[in-house]
């Protein structure tokens, strides 16, 4: 029988295997947390950790730099997520996780529980949202400048 | 012919009329009226006009050329081999003189134009909507280097395109003899499919062959040959004297690799397994013209069907079935199968939900499994495999997924209204035409009134015109839209590459044929058009109908990049109120001035109708505002294009 930290793993490696990570690891673990590290969107690198005890996964800095009213309208965006108005398949169910997000020195961080203990979910939650974050709300014009700024990419290659 | 507006603001009425600009230059009123005297007695300008020469040489005669009598020359030889392999057309400035005499004598249809570089893109524009093997050329040295960002484009898009250019002689090479010497075959490496300079007279033929088997077989792309003048020139009275002189069918083949059968259901099952499988029907499809097997097996088992590649149309954007416009379910997508998909993305560059399973069917192995991960690789020709999934796929009815699509692109056109809304605020506001109003109008005229939405091909490109137009232009059926900047993104070849398209239209070519003769319209910017502004003249002169709508907002489309860098901002800017319309018309063509959304809307139709009518283009110079992609200040900004889709250009 899989542990929760196996399920984690697997379902992150899952990821890393069809290509969403261009790099993937773990990078510390304990009993109580692991530390994953991953390359993802713009390049980017992300840093994930699960606690153990409270079945949370928490991306840090899943966008750094942000101003008070694009976390608004960030907090908006992931609420929409969860909205029943979406496709069973595309919403996150808000009876299986819970979803915190904050910000902190202008970086917004998620935080995703698993309610009913499907860690699975929670992680393919989590993946799916914040790919739509960089697929979907960067995307719409109002946040063109800010990725040239905060990502430090040349007008040329911003895709 | 012209028809130019000529819309006067406050500022340009207190601007000095000719007269009053000579009045204070006249010492008095004897001084004027010896003036007026004198330009009164100028000879009048004569007008543009179409030489004679012209009509009279496009009606010769093609000539066969023979071993008999003074026998055919290495250029002849290579033309004969260019009309055997039916050489859809060739683009070319003169040098090269040999070839490009020889190829135009032979049959092949034949223009000439006003840059190689245009050339370059035009025969590349006449490729992408056709799916032929076109030629472009130029002379050695300046000549073959202006093709080069073309030549660039055409790699990127993979084209089949014969780039031929000549180059010196052999007897010169390494002495810098006389001009123009120049190593061809270095400075088109990483972006060509085979090149090759040819320096035996005798293999001319068979080289021909090396670059046609290149051409028409596997992955296209462009075939790069440079002709010395001992091989273009060299005489030959015995085809003995020849290498390996036989036919198309001995020194190539038409044979296709058939998909594994056992793959091919495995394939199958999968889509029928899913829930929502989407097709990525990449360029191959169009290239192997196998748009009816795809619609039949779509509607069969109604999966979802979704264009990318250089080329939009080879499914229909108004399918019930098209996910170009549904941008939200492309994430809904639980199976994805690409086929034909030659530019191959990354999983995160595709608006696809993370980790979705993926196949793909690509006609040769070495680039399957390349930056996407796949459940299941098939090797097969495209259409191969589509005849396999039109005739056995199981019927199924997909009714949540259908409805999930029509929703989902309602969205998509909603979102493109409240842009459009957002435009027309901006444009009342400042009297300057919004890109989302240009696009809109746009979209209207070709798909929203009395001209038959399948009729018109399109091309698109420049940076926010790019992206503000790609949204709204629609492909209805094969070959009817050209995505000019396609994956290398040059900015200019947009007016030039639809000269080319353009001209298939009026051939009628292959997919073309229900529509010849229509007119075609290019959307560019105010910075490309300064790369192919003066293909303006080669359109009139073969009297291709082309309507180029010009956003013009005073800039480069990157002029933000010089926000911070007070330095910086002149290397960005043009000057302002630039009249792109008058350009046009010293070329022959019409011109149209618009600052609102009512004159482009009138300007559209009358220039469409004219060109419809008389064969004759017309430049709308729409008049807008840099500070328009701002999106603080004008939401809303640049919206990035979704990929694959509507408005997509990077794979």
């Amino acid at each position: 029988m899989l542990t929760n930290p196996d399920i984690v793993t697997k379902t992150l490696e899952f990821y890393a295997q069809k290509g969403v990570f261009r790099a993937f690891s773990c990078i510390a673990k304990s009993k109580d947390s692991i530390r994953y590290r991953m390359q993802w969107h713009k390049e980017r690198s992300f840093g994930l950790t699960f606690d153990v005890p409270r079945q949370s996964l928490r991306f840090e800095a899943v966008l750094p730099k942000t101003s008070a009213a694009m976390y608004e309208d960030f907090k908006r965006f992931v609420a929409e997520r969860q909205s029943p108005e979406l496709p069973k398949h595309r919403r996150i169910d808000p009876e299986e996780v819970r979803i915190t997000c904050s910000r902190r020195n202008g970086d917004i961080s998620v935080l995703v529980r698993a309610r009913a203990g499907n860690l699975e979910y929670a992680v393919r939650a989590l993946i799916g949202l914040v790919h739509e974050v960089y697929q979907v709300f960067l995307r719409d014009g109002r946040y063109y400048e800010y990725m040239i700024e905060t990502f430090e990419v040349d007008r040329d290659q911003l895709s | 012919m012209s028809e130019s507006k000529s819309i006067q603001s406050p500022e340009k009425e207190k601007a000095p009329s000719r007269r009053s600009f000579f009045k204070p230059l006249a010492a008095g009123a004897a001084a004027a009226a010896a003036y007026q005297t004198k330009l009164n007695a100028a000879p009048p300008i004569p007008s543009i006009t179409i030489p004679k020469d012209l009509p009279t040489s496009l009606n010769e005669t093609p000539k066969v050329s023979s071993f008999e009598g003074r026998g055919m020359t290495g250029a002849e030889i290579f033309a004969k081999l260019c009309k055997e392999e039916d050489l859809a057309a060739m683009f070319c400035c003169p040098g090269n003189y040999t070839v490009i005499n020889a190829i135009a004598a032979a049959g092949v249809p034949a223009y000439g134009g006003r840059s190689e570089g245009s050339m370059c893109a035009a025969a590349d524009g006449f490729s992408r909507v056709t799916g032929e093997v076109t030629a472009c050329s130029g002379t050695e040295g300046p000549g073959f280097t202006n093709m080069i960002m073309n030549i660039g484009a055409a790699h990127s898009a993979r084209t089949p395109l014969l780039v031929l250019a000549s180059n010196m002689n052999i007897a010169g090479d390494d002495r810098e003899a006389f001009i123009q010497t120049g190593y061809q075959q270095p400075t088109t490496t990483g972006m060509k499919k085979y090149g090759k300079r040819l320096t035996e007279p005798n293999r001319v033929w068979e080289y021909g062959a090396y670059a046609f088997r290149n051409l028409k077989t596997g992955i296209p792309g462009p075939v790069h040959l440079d002709f010395p003048g001992e091989v273009a020139r060299a005489r030959f009275t015995d085809a003995a004297k020849l290498t390996d002189f036989y036919t198309k069918d001995k020194y190539r083949t038409e044979s296709r690799a058939v998909p594994n059968r056992k793959e091919v259901e495995q394939a199958m099952d999968m889509i029928n397994k899913a829930e929502r499988p989407l097709i990525v029907a990449g360029q191959g499809v169009f290239q192997r013209k196998a748009w009816e097997q795809l619609k039949i097996a779509a509607e069969k088992n109604e999966f979802a069907v979704v264009t990318s590649g250089p080329t939009r149309g080879h499914f229909p954007d108004d399918h019930r079935l098209s996910a170009a416009m549904a941008h939200d379910a492309l994430r809904s997508a639980d199976l994805i199968v690409f086929i034909g998909q030659y530019c191959m993305p990354s999983p995160n560059e595709y608006n696809f939900a993370a980790g979705v399973k993926a196949i793909r069917v690509h006609p040769v192995p070495e680039d399957i499994g390349r930056n996407w991960p796949v459940e299941l690789g098939i090797v097969g020709d495209e259409k191969a495999f589509l005849d396999m999934l039109a005739n056995e796929i199981p019927a199924k009815k997909r009714d949540a997924w259908v409805s999930e699509l029509a929703a989902s692109r309602a969205k998509t056109e909603k979102v493109n209204l409240d842009h459009y809304a957002l435009g027309l605020k901006h444009s009342a506001a400042t009297n300057h035409v919004h890109p989302a109003v240009m696009a809109k109008e746009v979209h209207d005229l070709l798909y929203a009134g009395d001209i038959d939405p399948k009729q018109t091909v399109t091309g698109c490109g420049g940076w926010t015109t790019g992206i503000f137009m790609g949204r709204w232009l629609r492909a209805n059926r094969p070959g009817q839209g050209v995505v000019c900047g396609y994956q290398y993104g040059a900015i200019g070849p947009d007016m030039a590459m639809m000269v080319g398209a353009s001209a298939a239209v009026q051939r009628g070519v292959g997919p073309q044929a229900a529509y010849k003769g229509a007119p075609s319209l290019v959307v560019t910017s105010d910075a490309g058009i300064a790369y192919s502004l003066f293909e303006f003249d080669t359109a009139a002169k073969y009297k291709i109908p082309l309507v180029a709508v010009v956003y013009n907002n005073n800039s480069w489309g990157m002029w933000p990049a010089a926000v911070g860098s007070p330095r910086s901002m002149h290397m960005y800017l043009f000057q302002e109120n630039l009249r792109y319309d008058k350009m046009a018309e010293g070329l022959g063509a019409r011109g149209e001035y618009v600052q609102t959304p009512e004159e482009l809307r009138a300007a559209l139709k009358r220039s469409y109708q004219i060109a419809a009518r008389e064969n004759v283009s017309t430049l709308i110079n729409v008049q807008a505002l840099k500070d328009f992609t701002n999106g603080a200040a004008y939401p809303p900004g640049i919206a990035l294009p979704v990929e694959p889709g509507v408005g997509a250009f990077a794979h």
